[in-house]
């Protein structure tokens, strides 16, 4: 049986093909992602291509609207940029954000984890603490925190080029410590499990230990975690845009066409701020959902 | 009809995504009263399950799919759930393997024994405590009218389980189930629980089904044993008959393969193979890929339990070498 | 190196504690004071070449800790252990691996002693790759010998624990700790976990590789009637010391130590008739605070108001060790 016979054939590809949610739900996520990551092809327009705008096409309403053409399906902004790409170039950058912010945080979270359980004593309780200390603060505290002070110290040319950076490790900051906690946790209890012993009596070396033998048996939640977290991330991301401290204006993401539409929800603009917002939903939902269904399929049953 | 329990062809099914599981296949033996009946077998034998089926505490998706478990003259495996619950503790009392899980952590022991008595029988709260002390010294409980207002964490791991018979017993029931009780335990504790096991049982009158993979503890404890073999039953008899003159090519491996004080052996007889799983539970008689005395019946036909001298095993053997006696 | 004729285990006066203190800022602020564990007190006993000594006690008696203590797991409180001369303390050090290649341990879970995320192949290899310069195609080679010996495939190697049963496993174990040939295999309860035709089957590897290859078991057990079936000589701990150790017939015909003979009349025995007998008296008690003097004189027959004051030291009495006022002092009954 081939690799992927042999997944397919699982109970964790069962449990998804009878899971209509899950299946929805990475449906959804699939077309999201390949429109937002393929957006450079897929979009219509370039809508930060200023040579491509024309302020006469501005704030067009979506197509199916008595006033909408049909190059702008879901309308255009105050400044003529067609929304649908604005939409799919904003997701891209939501999304990168939102995935680069999870993946230094599992890199961060389980290293050190995976350190405080397995060498205890001092470096257990030194991590611990200040994980318990991260915590403490809001994670959208911690980011404009961070954010604030990278603004005050660096000098205002380079702030354009540090704002990914930045927001990526502002957002990973605020995301560690659950990861530690968790893989800290199974850590101890793996560490004590005859395999570790046994690898321990043949004379292997203690890093060896954690990262050939532990390491595989403790990723297990962190991929539920990571799923769920990677909601929070783009969420976190959307606010801190919204709030004006996330991404430059050059490359918004969702949250920043929120809050850019914002302004013209009431003056009866309301596609600008309200598709943006619904992608953002739609985005957040579908990751939320998979996450869902994942912890329960990963959760070892008894049967 | 004599029989405090009587179980005839009871059958469990398990419905899994790869198909129904046979965990129990029509398993028949009786039990009575003031007897020890011993239900011996390995992992996946499925003792357990039929414990667990007579009380009605299967685990779903499991159910039982055939057969009739009678109670006292009275069929129970189709009772609805308030008419059982009424039934356990009453007439059925059970005891489990881990002490520690089988009391509620949050309730002192007193608390326990009397919510039993008086669900079961008609007392009053002050009667009720005045049995209760009463049970906790006929289990060997040393100051037991202190104790009573204990927690069961406060108890060793050997008291623990004589609190756990002393429920068991509360309401007078006429059989007991007994899951593994002493494999948690010490040796020299396991001794003193087995004795007292057998002498409570005797000046009442249970009935006992002892659940066990030990056959040391059957030896010391069971008037008849039943193997048990990947969900069926393989072999029934006195214990010493079963012991000494095993009918059932696997109760003789089996009986081989325990080491005993008794004797030195150079090496202990091997039974090659293991258990089938229950996806893949053999044609004909379950044991014959292992067995080296197989014929071409056994690969085709399921052997019933037939009759050889005072036992009865399933076996095709006992067909070939005559009639019953 | 010493010759064959000296033990190739020597342990003399080995023990292990484990403090079981709150923590510091508790002690501190409540004024508690350290409590310390003694799971092992001042053990000593020698294992010869090729030789199966047993060790066997109910839970608590610390016979898992002495196992941990052979094979390096716990530092020693107190005390020596030398193997083949060289004491304990080398395996740490840089000729660690040299000392390592030579004891292997057994564990008793066959479920927990194999990584489950690693294939058997790699399981059974890591030593080699641990402790040799084999190249992979020698490693795989090596690793298809050893399934054989206890009775596995090769093609087993590409499988992963889980595919395997309770008996397979504890082989696939087995396979691993003689993966680099050594000459004293320590065994924690090898086949505790099994089945009774399971452990057959095991034990009865265990007797073949014993033989073929010259090995020397230290065995521990709760299980008498395992220790009867598999041991040369017999220790009987009780509370981190050892109260008997003697040849195994000795041991089982003529047990000297009162705790040594309350526990083989307690054993449920297959062949034993149903007769009732006296148990042992109580329950093992709190290691934490153990009792005066000889540790089992709450429970003991015969006790005296000696046995409360004075620990009973090791003995001997014709081959046998024991440790006990009534023996050594030769008290009528």
């Amino acid at each position: 049986m081939s690799g992927w016979q042999r997944f397919w054939d699982s109970d964790v590809a069962w449990s998804w093909r009878h899971s209509p949610v899950a299946v929805l739900a990475t449906i959804v996520l699939v077309v999201l992602v390949v429109g937002s990551f393929g957006a450079s092809v897929i979009a219509p327009h370039n809508p930060f291509d200023l040579a491509t705008l024309n302020l006469l096409d501005a704030l067009k309403p979506p197509v199916w609207e008595p006033d909408g053409d049909p190059t702008y399906f879901l309308g255009t902004d105050s400044q003529g940029r067609d929304l649908l790409s604005a939409i799919m170039y904003g997701m891209q950058v939501s999304l990168m954000i939102g995935l680069a912010s999870v993946f230094l945080s599992v890199f961060l979270g389980v290293a050190l984890g995976l350190l405080a359980g397995y060498l205890g004593g001092r470096t257990d309780a030194y991590i611990m603490r200040v994980a318990d200390v991260q915590l403490s603060f809001p994670a959208i505290l911690i980011a404009l925190l961070i954010d604030g002070v990278a603004r005050a110290v660096v000098p205002n040319e380079l702030h354009e080029v540090i704002a990914f950076p930045v927001l990526v490790f502002a957002i990973s900051l605020a995301g560690w410590p659950q990861y530690a906690r968790t893989v800290r946790g199974s850590t101890m209890v793996e560490k004590n499990r005859e395999y570790v012993q046994a690898a321990r009596v043949i004379g292997i070396s203690s890093p060896v230990i954690m990262f050939r033998h532990v390491l595989p048996n403790v990723l297990g939640p962190v991929l539920v975690l990571a799923t769920v977290h990677l909601a929070t991330a783009i969420i976190t991301e959307a606010t801190l845009s919204f709030l004006g401290v996330g991404v430059p204006p050059t490359s918004p993401s969702l949250g920043t066409l929120i809050r850019i539409g914002n302004d013209f929800l009431f003056s009866g603009e309301w596609w600008i701020t309200i598709f943006p917002g619904m992608a953002l939903v739609l985005l957040v939902l579908s990751v939320n959902l998979l996450g869902d269904w994942m912890r329960d399929a990963l959760n070892p049953r008894l049967n | 009809m004599g029989h405090v329990l009587e179980i005839r062809q009871l059958s469990v099914e398990f419905p899994s995504r790869r198909g129904v599981l046979k965990a129990l296949d029509e398993v028949s033996f009786s039990i009575q009263a003031g007897e020890v009946v011993g239900v011996v077998g390995e992992s996946g034998a499925g003792k357990s399950l039929t414990g667990a089926a007579i009380i009605g505490l299967l685990e779903p998706p499991g159910r039982v799919s055939g057969g009739e478990i009678w109670l006292e003259g009275q069929r129970i495996d189709q009772l609805p759930d308030d008419q059982m619950r009424l039934l356990r503790g009453r007439k059925i009392g059970a005891i489990f393997q881990d002490p520690l899980t089988s009391l509620n952590p949050l309730y002192t022991v007193g608390q326990q024994l009397i919510e039993t008595i008086t669900t079961h029988l008609s007392l009053s709260n002050s009667q009720a405590k005045t049995r209760a002390i009463e049970l906790l010294e006929a289990t060997g409980i040393p100051a037991a009218r202190e104790r009573i207002d204990h927690y069961p964490h406060q108890f060793s791991g050997g008291m623990r389980q004589r609190v756990v018979i002393a429920l068991a017993l509360a309401a007078e029931p006429k059989l007991i189930i007994a899951d593994e009780p002493t494999t948690a335990l010490d040796v020299s504790i396991q001794a003193q629980i087995i004795e007292l096991l057998k002498r409570l049982c005797r000046e009442h009158g249970t009935a006992v089904m002892l659940i066990t993979h030990d056959m040391g503890v059957i030896a010391e404890t069971a008037n008849r044993v039943v193997v048990m073999y990947a969900g069926r039953v393989v072999e029934v008899g006195a214990v010493r008959d079963v012991i000494e003159r095993p009918q059932h090519p696997y109760t003789a491996g089996l009986m081989g393969s325990i080491p005993t004080i008794k004797r030195v052996v150079e090496r202990l007889v091997q039974i090659d193979g293991s258990m089938p799983r229950l996806n893949a539970i053999p044609s004909g008689c379950a044991f014959h890929p292992r067995c080296e005395h197989v014929m071409p019946i056994c690969r085709r036909e399921r052997p019933e339990l037939m009759v050889r001298g005072a036992s009865q095993a399933a076996c095709w053997l006992m067909a070939k070498e005559g009639t019953d006696g | 190196m010493a010759n064959d004729a000296t033990p190739l285990v020597e342990v003399k006066d080995a023990a292990r504690w484990f403090d079981v203190s709150a923590p510091w800022l508790e002690r501190v602020l409540s004024g508690k004071p350290r409590i310390m564990l003694r799971a092992v007190e001042g053990v000593s006993f020698t294992i010869n070449r090729g030789e199966t000594l047993a060790l066997v006690g109910e839970s608590g008696c610390g016979k898992s800790t002495v196992a941990r203590l052979l094979v390096g797991l716990y530092p020693l409180t107190r005390g020596e252990i030398n193997i083949d001369g060289q004491p304990i303390q080398t395996l740490k050090g840089p000729q660690g691996t040299q000392l390592r290649r030579r004891l292997q341990m057994i564990f008793q879970d066959p479920f927990a002693s194999l990584n489950p995320r690693w294939r058997v192949g790699r399981i059974i290899a890591e030593p080699l790759r641990a402790h040799t310069q084999m190249t992979k195609p020698e490693q795989q080679q090596r690793v298809d010998e050893l399934l054989l010996q206890v009775g596995l495939d090769p093609a087993d190697k590409q499988r992963y624990p889980h595919q395997f049963s309770g008996g397979q496993r504890q082989r696939i174990s087995i396979a691993r700790a003689l993966a680099v040939r050594p000459e004293f295999l320590v065994c924690d309860e090898p086949t505790s976990a099994l089945d009774v035709s399971v452990q057959a089957q095991v034990l009865n590897i265990m007797k073949d590789l014993q033989r073929d290859l010259g090995l020397t078991y230290l065995f521990i057990s709760h299980n008498l009637a395992v220790v009867h079936h598999v041991a040369d000589r017999v220790g009987v701990m009780y509370l981190g010391r050892i109260v008997e150790i003697a040849q195994r017939a000795e041991l089982f015909e003529r047990p000297r130590h009162p705790y040594t003979k309350m526990l083989l009349s307690a054993i449920p025995d297959m062949d034993g008739q149903g007769a009732s007998r006296t148990p042992v008296a109580g329950e093992v008690p709190n290691p934490l605070n153990p009792p005066s003097g000889c540790t089992f004189h709450p429970r003991c027959p015969i006790a005296r108001e000696r046995c409360k004051e004075v620990a009973p030291l090791l003995s001997e009495d014709g081959g046998t060790q024991v440790a006990c006022h009534a023996v050594s002092e030769r008290w009528t009954p």
